[in-house]
């Protein structure tokens, strides 16, 4: 019998192991089969002699066992010698393709009297080198790894940055209150001067929203005319009532309030 | 239309011949022999040739293959004259033995317990399916203290699978 090491059809890979049993009765299968995906025994071939005597019960066991089913064995070659002399025995098992990767640790067991010496035990295996495509990129089916791009960092995410923008932020905040602020407070003036100066008579324009506001919310010592036009100085005009208690001018301070509210809300509307 | 048909029967019955119809068939060897190895003449000695390895010979050996168990006999019968050799004048005392070599079943261990032998001739019941190779050992010792004389010498082992 003739056994090839390596040969190649088309694509597939033939082959087989050298002796297992060469060095003792147990071997280790991942010492002999190629560690291929997809790798398969299709055969397995022994050779033994026994030397017992010939009413002796003697039974001899070529095995592996399976690495799937514990206890169980995925190749079991039994030969039962009793009662028969010894001899040289030799078989080619034809195995369905197994997995080789299911071939356990191999051993060449006897039950009963008798040894066993000149053992050989060879496996043939085939296996495809594309069984994974992406072993090698000859294969067909091969698919080039992309590498992977590494997702770009937001900038705002960064910590200092986000730390800058929330002190631009409370900085922004602060400036806006004190603009608004300024502006209501520039708007109050602005308001009542023109209201003062229309009431005066330094201006002909009166906005709607001073006409709006009552005359009376003046003092009424605006429409007062001195006796002899001149103010004396250093006495002081009383008035004629007491502005503490005057609703009138609790009234104006409080329409004054409602018109400066408005306004700011309208300014803030339109910006 | 039935006048047709009438005529064509009576054309057809007119025109009687006779023709073998061949049944072919195929049967394969059910038993194989395949020379394994090719035996030497080892020369212990002037007057002895020899296949045993104790004396520098090679023993030949044959396999047979049997598909079917116990429908097929194997017969061997070790030499008894050279097939090729210089020129003897003397007479050669043959002797040879046939032995199971190897077996792919237990069973056939037990063929040379159950063998039969006559004259050069060894015969073997095939009762196991499988292959079984058998060891042929020849002795050829010329003369009476004589040797051989110097040359090529050929003996040829028989060996025959014969149906039951």
């Amino acid at each position: 019998m003739l056994y090839s090491h390596y040969s190649y059809s088309s694509e597939i890979v033939n082959g087989a192991t050298p002796n297992a049993a060469l060095s003792g009765y147990h071997w280790v299968m991942t010492n002999l089969l190629p560690q291929q995906a997809g790798l398969t025994v299709n055969n397995i071939f022994y050779r033994y002699t026994t030397e017992k005597e010939r009413e002796d019960s003697m039974i001899v066991y070529v095995q592996n066992e399976d690495t799937l089913n514990e206890g169980q064995y995925i190749f079991r070659s039994v030969d039962d010698w009793t009662g028969l002399p010894g001899n040289t025995i030799v078989k080619s098992v034809p195995l369905p393709e197994l997995l080789g990767s299911r071939f356990g640790d191999g051993s060449i067991e006897v039950e009963g009297s008798g040894t066993v010496s000149d053992a050989t035990v060879i496996y043939s295996y085939r296996y495809d080198p594309c069984f994974n495509p992406q072993s090698d990129p000859s294969c067909e089916g091969y698919i080039p790894e992309i590498p992977e791009i590494p997702e770009p960092e937001d900038p705002l995410e960064d910590e200092y940055v986000q730390d800058e923008l929330d002190r631009k932020a409370v900085m922004r905040n602060a400036e806006d209150e004190e603009e608004e602020r300024e502006s209501v407070e520039k708007n109050a003036e602005e308001v009542d001067e023109d209201f003062l100066e229309a009431r005066l008579g330094l201006t002909s324009v009166i906005t709607l929203e001073t006409a709006t506001l009552p005359v009376s919310a003046l003092p009424s010592t605006y429409n007062l005319t001195l006796p002899d036009g001149v103010l004396p100085s250093g006495k002081p005009l009383k008035d004629s009532v007491n502005i503490a208690q005057s609703n009138r001018r609790l009234q104006f301070a409080q329409d004054k309030m409602h018109l400066d509210l408005v306004k700011s809300q309208y300014r803030r509307n339109t910006k | 239309m039935k006048m047709k048909t009438f005529l064509a029967a009576a054309v057809f019955s007119a025109s009687v011949a006779a023709e073998n119809v061949p049944i072919n068939g195929t049967v394969e060897g059910q038993c194989v022999v395949i020379p394994d190895i090719s035996g030497v003449y080892g020369n212990p000695s002037s007057d002895k040739l020899s296949t045993s390895p104790i004396d520098g010979g090679v023993k030949p050996s044959v396999r047979f293959d049997v598909i079917i168990a116990d429908y097929y006999k194997a017969v061997i019968t070790t030499p008894t004259q050279f097939s090729a050799a210089p020129a003897l004048n003397d007479v050669v005392n043959w002797t040879g033995d046939v032995l199971v070599k190897e077996v792919t079943d237990p069973l056939m261990s037990d063929y040379d317990t159950n063998k039969v032998e006559y004259n050069d001739t060894t015969e073997y019941d095939l009762t196991v399916a499988g292959s079984t190779w058998f060891e042929m050992d020849s002795t050829a010792e010329y003369g009476y203290n004589k040797p051989f004389p110097a040359g090529q010498y050929t003996a040829v082992v028989e060996a025959n699978c014969i149906a039951k």
